[in-house]
This record gives C-alpha cells, sequence and structure tokens, in this order.
C-alpha cells in the first residue's frame, strides 16, 4: 500500500499542479504555456526514469516546489509581486526573448570553449614536458605549489588592465582555473606511473613518441577527465562573475543587466538557465567520458 | 657460444629509505640456444632482480652480461617478458595489445597483417572471442595466456617469465602450464626462455634444468632430466621426479629455517 501511493504520489503532485496552472490566476500573470510545457517535459522525464525509487523522490520534491511557487505568486499573489514572480512569467521570458538568451547562452560557451582548449592544451603539453624530466619537475613544482592555489579570480582587475579587451582578460582567468588541475594530473600521471606498466612498456622498445601517446597519455587520461570535470562547475562560477563585473554579453551579463531593471522574472530564468547549461555540460562530459575511457 | 651469459653480475639495490642492499653478489650462469632454465628460490634471494637485468630494466654494477656472445645493456627485441601483473595495457582490448606489440618488432606489417597475426596468436591460447575485450573485464589465467600470446607473436628469440602464474589460482595455474608446455612444444623454433618461480612441480615440470638462488647468489645447479613432450601425470609417479623434487625441497627447507628473509615479497627489484 505505503509502496503504490509511493509510486502514485509524483503523478499526483503533476495532476494537481497542472490543474492548479490551469485555475485562474492573479492580474499581470503571462501565458502560461511555457510553463505548462516546462512541467509536461519534467512528468515524461519521471516516465522514462519510473523504475527508480530516487527519481521518485526527486519527483514529489521538484513538484511540491513548483506547487508551492504556482499557489502563492500565481493564485494567492504575493504583496511584492515584482520580486517575487511568477513561474509563468519567469518561463514565458524564452518567448518573449529567445534571441537574447540563446546569443547569451551562445557567448558563454565560446568563451568557456576558448578556456577549455587553451588549457587542455598548455595544461596536457606542459604537464608531459615537465613530468618526463626530473630536473624540471624538481625545478617547477614547488613553484607551482606556491603559485596554484591562488584564487584566479583575484588576478582578474589585473588581467583587465593588462590585457587588450574584456573578452582576453575572461578567458586568461578561467583559463587558469581549469589549467593548474589538468596540469597537476598530467604531471601526475607522468611521474606516478605504476611501475609495472612502465617496465612492460619498456621491454617492447617504444619509442619517445609511442611512449607518450599509447602509454603516458592513456594512462594519465582518467585523472585529466577527473580534473575537467570539478572544473566545469568551478569555471562557470568565474566565468559568469566575469560577465556580471565588465561583460556585454553572456549569461551572467543577461542576469545582471535585468536586475538593474528590477526584473526578476528574466533574472530568475536566467538563472534557471545557467543551472540547465551546467548539467547540460556534465551530463555531455560524463557521456564524453564513458566512450573515451572503455576500460574501466 | 651459450645463449645467455651471466659473468660475476653484482648490483646494488637502494630502499626508499636510502638504505643500500646488494640485490646480487656475484652471479654467473648461462642458458644455451633453445633450453629451458628455471630460477628458483625464496622471496628476497635475487631471482626477480636477475630476471630484470635479462629484460634490460635493471643494469649490473659489476660483471658482464652477454646475449651471442655480445655484450648487452638495455631492453631489446630479442628478449620478450611475461611478468606477473600488467604485462598488457588496460587501456587497450586484447587484440590491439597484441597489435601493438607485434608492430614495435615488424614496423613493416600493415594493419591487415598485423590484425591477422594478433588474431591467430589468441587463436593458440584459447581466446578466440574475447579479442575486443579489455584486460581488466578477464580473469588473471586469460590475462596471462594473453600475455604468453604476445611474446609469442612478437617472436623474441629469448622468453623471459617472471612468476607468470604466481597469482593464478592452483587449477588454473595446472592448465596454464600445460598450455604454455604445449605451445613450446609446437613451435618449431626452440626458443631460450628464463623461468623465475618459487613452485618447485612448476620449475621441474618445465624446465630442462633448475637454478636454486640463496642470498643473492646462485648456489645450486640442478638437471632436469625427463624427456619432452612431457606429461604430468606419468612424470608424478615417477620416481626420479620424486627424488628430485625432494633435493630442491630440501635446499629451501635449509634455507628458510635458517634465516628470515629481509625483504618479504621484494620482487620489484
Amino acid at each position: 500500500m505505503r509502496n503504490k501511493i509511493h509510486t502514485l504520489l509524483p503523478h499526483i503532485l503533476f495532476v494537481a499542479l497542472v490543474v492548479l496552472i490551469l485555475l485562474p490566476s492573479v492580474e499581470k500573470t503571462e501565458n502560461y504555456i511555457p510553463f505548462l510545457i516546462v512541467v509536461v517535459l519534467i512528468e515524461l522525464g519521471l516516465l522514462l526514469k519510473r523504475k527508480s525509487t530516487v527519481s521518485k523522490d526527486i519527483g514529489i520534491i521538484v513538484y511540491i516546489v513548483l506547487i508551492l511557487w504556482e499557489y502563492f505568486t500565481a493564485k494567492v499573489g504575493m504583496k511584492n509581486a515584482m520580486l517575487y514572480p511568477a513561474p509563468e512569467n519567469v518561463f514565458n521570458v524564452i518567448t518573449k526573448d529567445y534571441a537574447k538568451i540563446l546569443e547569451g547562452v551562445g557567448s558563454s560557451l565560446r568563451l568557456l570553449g576558448a578556456a577549455f582548449g587553451i588549457a587542455l592544451t598548455c595544461g596536457v603539453g606542459l604537464g608531459l614536458l615537465v613530468g618526463l624530466s626530473d630536473r624540471l619537475s624538481g625545478t617547477i613544482m614547488p613553484i607551482v605549489r606556491v603559485i596554484s592555489p591562488i584564487p584566479p579570480i583575484i588576478y582578474s582587475p589585473y588581467a583587465v588592465a593588462l590585457l587588450p579587451s574584456f573578452r582576453a582578460a575572461s578567458i586568461f582567468v578561467i583559463t587558469l582555473t581549469i589549467f593548474w588541475s589538468i596540469f597537476m594530473s598530467m604531471v601526475l600521471g607522468v611521474r606516478e606511473i605504476d611501475k609495472k606498466i612502465m617496465d612492460s612498456a619498456r621491454t617492447l622498445n617504444l619509442s619517445k613518441g609511442s611512449l607518450i601517446l599509447h602509454v603516458l597519455l592513456p594512462y594519465s587520461l582518467p585523472g585529466i577527465f577527473n580534473s575537467v570535470s570539478v572544473s566545469v562547475s568551478t569555471s562557470f562560477l568565474v566565468l559568469t562573475a566575469a560577465e556580471m563585473i565588465g561583460g556585454t554579453s553572456g549569461l551572467g551579463w543577461y542576469i545582471k543587466y535585468y536586475s538593474d531593471f528590477a526584473n526578476y522574472s528574466k533574472v530568475v530564468f536566467g538563472i534557471v538557465m545557467i543551472g540547465v547549461v551546467v548539467t547540460v555540460l556534465n551530463v555531455l562530459l560524463s557521456l564524453l567520458r564513458k566512450a573515451v575511457i572503455r576500460w574501466k | 657460444m651459450s645463449k645467455i651469459e651471466f659473468k660475476n653480475i653484482s648490483l646494488d639495490y637502494r630502499d626508499n629509505n636510502g638504505s643500500v642492499y646488494k640485490a646480487l653478489d656475484g652471479v654467473n650462469f648461462s642458458v644455451e640456444e633453445g633450453e629451458f632454465v628455471s630460477i628458483i628460490g625464496s622471496s628476497g634471494c635475487g631471482k626477480s632482480t636477475i630476471l630484470s637485468v635479462l629484460a634490460g630494466l635493471n643494469h649490473q654494477k659489476e660483471g658482464s652480461f652477454l646475449i651471442d656472445g655480445v655484450e648487452t645493456s638495455g631492453t631489446g627485441k630479442n628478449r620478450g617478458v611475461v611478468f606477473q601483473h600488467y604485462s598488457l595495457f588496460p587501456w587497450m582490448t586484447i587484440k590491439r595489445n597484441l597489435e601493438f606489440g607485434i608492430k614495435q618488432n615488424f614496423p613493416e606489417l600493415s594493419k591487415k597483417e598485423l590484425s591477422e597475426k594478433a588474431l591467430l596468436y589468441l587463436e593458440k591460447v584459447g581466446l578466440k572471442g574475447f579479442e575486443y575485450k579489455f584486460p581488466s573485464q578477464l580473469s588473471g589465467g586469460m590475462q596471462q595466456r594473453a600475455a604468453i600470446a604476445r611474446t609469442q607473436a612478437m617472436e623474441s628469440e629469448i622468453l623471459l617469465m617472471d612468476e607468470p602464474f604466481g597469482a593464478i589460482d592452483a587449477k588454473n595455474r595446472v592448465i596454464l602450464q600445460d598450455l604454455l608446455l604445449e605451445i613450446l612444444d609446437s613451435t618449431e623454433q626452440k626458443k631460450t626462455i628464463v623461468f623465475v618461480t618459487h613452485d618447485v612441480d612448476e620449475a621441474i615440470l618445465l624446465s630442462d634444468r633448475i637454478l636454486f638462488m640463496k642470498d643473492k647468489k646462485i648456489e645450486t645447479e640442478l638437471k632436469v632430466p625427463f624427456e619432452r613432450p612431457r606429461n604430468r601425470e606419468r612424470l608424478t609417479t615417477d620416481g626420479a621426479y620424486r627424488s628430485l623434487r625432494k633435493e630442491i625441497v630440501d635446499l629451501f627447507y635449509y634455507d628458510g629455517v635458517e634465516q628470515k628473509n629481509e625483504f618479504e615479497g621484494g620482487e620489484g627489484i
């Protein structure tokens, strides 16, 4: 019996939420269709994952939050309606601000992509170089241990002054946030490779190039993937902070811009979008990891 | 001229604390072409160190190491090695591991030829159908089969094996020993093999000669006079087998009781 209720509860809450949305709302509540679509998408997701207990629990929490949000803002009406936008208004932003949002996401992703590209190339390349030489790693690593813990965002005012454009400065700061952990895991991968694997590689008489490409890189790959996964969230933090401080596009800029106009529907929508983008990136990354690291 | 010669080879070993131990102390022996020689002894006696010098992973401090009469140091294509663990790369499928190894010794082969050769040797060790598995998806015994297949496919004249069946359960160890015997008997070009083990029965079953090591030196040399092809069951009921076995076990017994080993399990020198 309890089991049955647990299974049905998310769906009962879904129906309740839909009915609630369809009931008449207070004045100034906008088109409810986008919000309804989002709710239906959530329900479809739950139906797809109906076998897992966790997804039921998550569904219950999400629906309760949405029902409360919908009830207090769109149905009862808050005293300070501007500060507490109804979900209808928040999700309706997509229909009005479609182009700007897309451009913002694109701009943020381009910055992030550039930073990851530079950080990966330099981190792996320099990591190999330093890791392969006893003398280099003996000299460089103590220096790195001093520099790497400095939070990169600290450099941003100086970077803005030093570099030609704000874009270049943001890329520099974001690159630094990701670079160190990739560099460190590459150096570690090369320095602390399992002696047995190294012996096996040596008995095959590999050339230096082959050793790097077929042994050291694959051995370090899981560590690099870990660094990148951890970096995605931190780099987004730095990215949006940079956009809020001095950007002219991007999601961080979007949120800052509209909060200056007290348009909190757009602010909340921007926040939701950041959550969506980070989640999508993380999911893509874990799919890529599964495809590349098949041996674990 | 012997295939392999060790002349008065000594080697020091420095542990993590910086203390220096003798790892080999004036080791002398030779191995003839096509001969199967086992090195046997308790842990820490230096048997794995001998193998690492033979493989070119370690360099002696004194003495000379000759292959075909030529002073040798470093690794070389004429030697293939099977270790107890991690002979294969975990990130390559079994077939790719073989292809990669073969390619190092035969760079002129095309992709197709590499693939055919890899498949041929995998089939010989009974791994058909497992080509596209990663080592971690196979049992320890199957991993060792693949490692043996790789050294066979690479066609090195000398095969070095460092306790290859040491981590395999008793039942599968017997199967692998028989497989190794079968492979060795079936190849026309007889390989020269140095095999490190601490298993007395394994050493007798497989070798032509057994070197017993104690205190970083070779203490005793024993001939194994049995005809090939050998049959495990016939052998174990043979009186000569049992007296040889007793002789070796006695060597172990007097070695083991008198003194405690300095570094237990110190195989990785």
